[in-house]
């Protein structure tokens, strides 16, 4: 196989889900399980980022919401809300989430990269942009969801 | 009776004040323009009392320099003869569009899908027969400092209703009408020469109390912009 088919053929399996009706996707690989919500334990001098701590299974696991991380407008706790367990900068984190939809599949040809029309720093998460079956998806870098700091900040809760 | 009076006065109010950003914007392209002549009075004036010869030279120096004015201070190819715009209105202010720059226009969209983490004047992201429409809100990046709307849906600003396509169907306008089309000489505009503060205005049209965009410089704006946040 040439090295340009490999290319062509890179496919790339995400999970998505949605924000204020809007579709999100992060890899695949990077979703240790998705939980239905549960009571989140505020944490007193945590960042604003951070709702609070999950008990999972004897690990405590801070949760973000994702919705205030991404400037938007609170939402308030349906039954479709979920909790995202990801792993990102070797640590793992909880993301709180609109609803969980399914996993796609999506080709690299068809990711475009994201607009960067006045952005400001928060926003270097998004990765691209991809249109699966009529839907617009917006890619998600789990990495960079958080700076350096941030993310040492939530390794000490 | 008494809230139609009281909507009017307000309407009345907001016409008057951009009423007065248009006579503003007249006034600089007026200025900018005497500046101009000017400058081209103090070069022919030694030139006057010179010999014949030396005058020809003059001459010939003078309408090579305003060749260059004319492109260098941005009145635009497309501009050169008789042409059409459309006119369309953004947060009451009226801009004008010409039509050889104009892709297309399009009805308004719930499909639009906002970026988290943009700027205010980035709506979202239109999906056009499969390429992707940067939609953005013309006014929070034209109107002055001081009049820039709340953000379009929000404060009783009203959704836009159609959509400018422009720089070969990148880059979407939303705008609240589109009103109609009309042709224009190069004389009905008050060129814009010296492009200080808003490079995107090529000059303003005083019989339609509208703004002329520089759709080329507009796009390059926006691709800046684009590019510097990359």
């Amino acid at each position: 196989m040439s090295e340009n088919a490999a290319v062509e053929s890179q496919r790339l399996q995400c999970v998505t889900f949605t924000l204020a009706d809007e579709s999100y996707a992060i890899n695949v690989m990077q979703v240790q399980e998705v939980l239905k919500y549960t009571e989140i334990a505020p944490v007193p001098g945590a960042p604003n980022y951070v709702l609070g701590i999950i008990n999972l299974r004897g690990n405590v696991v801070a949760v973000m919401d994702a919705r205030s991380r991404f400037g938007l407008m609170p939402h308030e706790i349906t039954d479709s809300t979920r909790i995202v367990v990801i792993e990102a900068n070797e640590q793992v984190i909880g993301i709180l989430v609109d609803s969980v939809a399914e996993v796609v599949e999506l080709n690299s040809a068809e990711i475009e990269p994201a607009p960067n029309v006045g952005n400001d720093e928060s926003s270097k998460y998004i990765k691209g942009v991809a249109n699966h079956q009529n839907d617009l998806i917006i890619l998600v870098d789990l990495n960079k969801l958080l700076s350096e700091d941030e993310w040492m900040d939530i390794a000490q809760l | 009776m008494t809230m139609n009076e009281k909507d009017k006065n307000i309407l009345v109010d907001q016409q008057f004040a951009l009423d007065t950003y248009l006579d503003s914007l007249l006034a600089e392209a007026t200025e900018t323009k005497v500046e101009a002549k000017e400058a081209v009075v103090v070069d022919l004036h030694p030139a006057a009392v010179e010999v014949q010869e030396e005058q020809k030279t003059q001459e010939i120096q003078a309408t090579v320099s305003e060749a260059q004015v004319n492109t260098e201070t941005g009145v635009p190819e497309w501009a050169e003869g008789r042409f059409q715009c459309l006119i369309f209105s953004v947060s009451g202010l009226k801009l004008a569009v010409p039509l050889v720059r104009l892709n297309g226009i399009l009805t308004w969209s719930e499909d639009i899908s906002p970026m988290p983490g943009h700027s205010d004047h980035f709506l979202g992201l239109l999906n056009n027969h499969g390429d992707n429409v940067r939609i953005i809100d013309p006014a929070m990046l034209v109107m002055p400092d001081d009049r820039i709307p709340p953000p379009v849906g929000e404060e009783g600003r009203p959704m836009p209703n159609s959509i400018i396509l422009i720089d070969d169907k990148k880059w979407g306008l939303a705008c609240d009408f589109v009103s109609e089309t009309i042709e224009l000489e190069p004389e009905e505009i008050k060129w814009r020469s010296a492009r200080g503060k808003r490079l995107w205005l090529a000059g303003t049209v005083i019989e339609h109390m509208c703004a002329l965009i520089d759709v080329d410089e507009f796009a390059r704006i926006l691709e800046r912009a684009d590019e510097s946040n990359a």
